[in-house]
């Protein structure tokens, strides 16, 4: 291959163009993008991330107006700006909830988004905007959950033993990954309670469970959690 | 532990618990190709276009635009073919003009523009897909999205080939190469009948 050229056998499969074609040119190609040829059908390409203009988008209007943009006005910058300044907060929520699985998340938050986009324009604001965003994803979790056959409510929590490998008393794990061992219904409700600040009732609206269900729940949880942590709880940093 | 158990019964958390909850992480940025995928899901759901005109448009008027790029695309390409040989000889002698650094930015704006002009090829026969209608445009249409395909099939070849020739020890490249290859060779069976390829 090194000595490639017109006698090389790769050269003639490859049959000179006969005619010319003009392809549909958008806007934008001549500024310096980044693009991945090779990337599988379907998959996203880097040159259409709007690189140019990430951190600048932010212009400072509320999210009730940009809400206004988006619904009027299909307006695409509008959305990136919602997007991008609450994402962050309900990814971690649905990452967390979700036991660490970054897939499972990422698709959580775009039917999360989606799902609040079409709302939008009920949407009251009468509640903060990610506290909204936050109550759709967690149905999402809740759906994606449903769908694997996996409850929100554990059953038998007296029962719950730490898997195999962080029974070594020489393991030590943080709370972090504390967490995302824990059974789907304990993280769920742990998380809700003692991450997010979620009262009982508000749990139990959410999950559709009673107040009891959850305060057992949580109850369970904690000692799961503790057991995980072989006495220290010490925030992760993951 | 014993300690822990006994604040369990209780069933709260102690203030080193509760500092330890208090201290996780918060917010985390996802990657930004998540942002694209679901923009990329709106503006396909016609979220992120104007509602009200979507709302306004009647249907036949969907079959129309559709009908129209279509006929667009297919006169563009008709005018490229008529001043193809002469933009491509001058785009040429260009080339061979300029230096590495230029010749790196050209690369990248070629690249760009192939990929580009793919994804507007995709998305034309997307909309023609969607709004339907069949007919003779649709057919037309479905002429011109083959060959602006085999075009692309066609440019991606060459550039493996030229790659391969710029970096012969790199073996990913060779490989791809020969995917291309063979494809193409597939794809022109056991019959030596000229096939209509184009360039750009």
């Amino acid at each position: 291959m090194g000595s490639a050229g017109a006698g090389d056998p790769a050269r003639a499969h490859w049959q000179a163009p006969r005619t010319l074609i003009p392809l549909p040119n958008p806007a934008g190609i001549h500024r310096p993008v980044q693009y991945n040829l090779l990337l599988p059908a379907g998959h996203i390409r880097t040159r259409d991330l709007p690189t140019q203009h990430i951190e600048a988008m932010d212009d400072g209007r509320s999210d009730r107006e940009l809400a206004e943009a988006i619904v009027e006005d299909g307006d695409e910058a509008a959305f990136r700006v919602l997007y991008r300044r609450h994402t962050p907060r309900v990814y971690r929520f649905a990452l967390r909830l979700v036991g660490g699985d970054v897939t499972e998340a990422e698709d959580v938050i775009q039917e999360a988004w989606l799902r609040a986009a079409r709302s939008l324009a009920r949407f009251r604001f009468d509640a903060a905007f990610h506290s909204w965003l936050c109550g759709i994803a967690l149905n999402c979790v809740r759906e994606q959950a449903r769908r694997r056959g996996r409850s929100l409510v554990e059953v038998g929590g007296d029962g719950w033993e730490p898997p195999p490998s962080v029974r070594d008393p020489g393991t030590i794990i943080d709370l972090e990954r504390a967490l995302e061992l824990l059974p789907l219904g304990f993280r769920t409700v742990l998380v809700l309670h003692d991450v997010e600040g979620f009262t009982h009732q508000e749990i139990g609206d959410r999950l559709g469970i009673s107040d009891g269900t959850s305060k057992s729940q949580l109850h369970h949880a904690r000692r799961a959690m503790r057991q995980l942590l072989g006495g220290d709880m010490e925030a992760g940093t993951a | 532990m014993n300690t822990r158990e006994g604040t369990m019964t209780n069933d709260e958390l102690d203030p080193e618990e509760k500092a330890a909850f208090m201290e996780l992480e918060r917010e985390r940025t996802p990657s930004e190709l998540l942002e694209e995928r679901v923009v990329r899901a709106l503006r396909a759901e016609g979220i992120l276009e104007s509602p009200a005109a979507r709302r306004r448009r009647p249907g036949w008027m969907g079959a129309a635009a559709a009908a129209a790029a279509v006929a667009i695309f297919a006169g563009g390409a008709a005018f490229g073919h008529a001043l193809g040989s002469r933009t491509t000889a001058e785009t040429l002698l260009a080339v061979r003009e300029q230096d590495a650094a230029q010749l790196a930015q050209g690369i990248q704006e070629a690249g760009s523009a192939y990929v580009s002009a793919l994804a507007a090829l995709s998305e034309l026969r997307v909309a023609s897909a969607g709004e339907g209608g069949g007919g003779a445009e649709e057919a037309a249409g479905g002429d011109v999205l083959a060959q602006g395909r085999e075009a692309a099939m066609g440019s991606l070849y060459a550039a493996a080939f030229e790659l391969a020739r710029l970096s012969p020890g790199d073996a990913d490249v060779l490989r791809i190469l020969e995917i291309l290859a063979q494809r193409r060779g597939e794809a022109r069976g056991n019959d030596d009948v000229v096939r209509n390829v184009v360039w750009f």
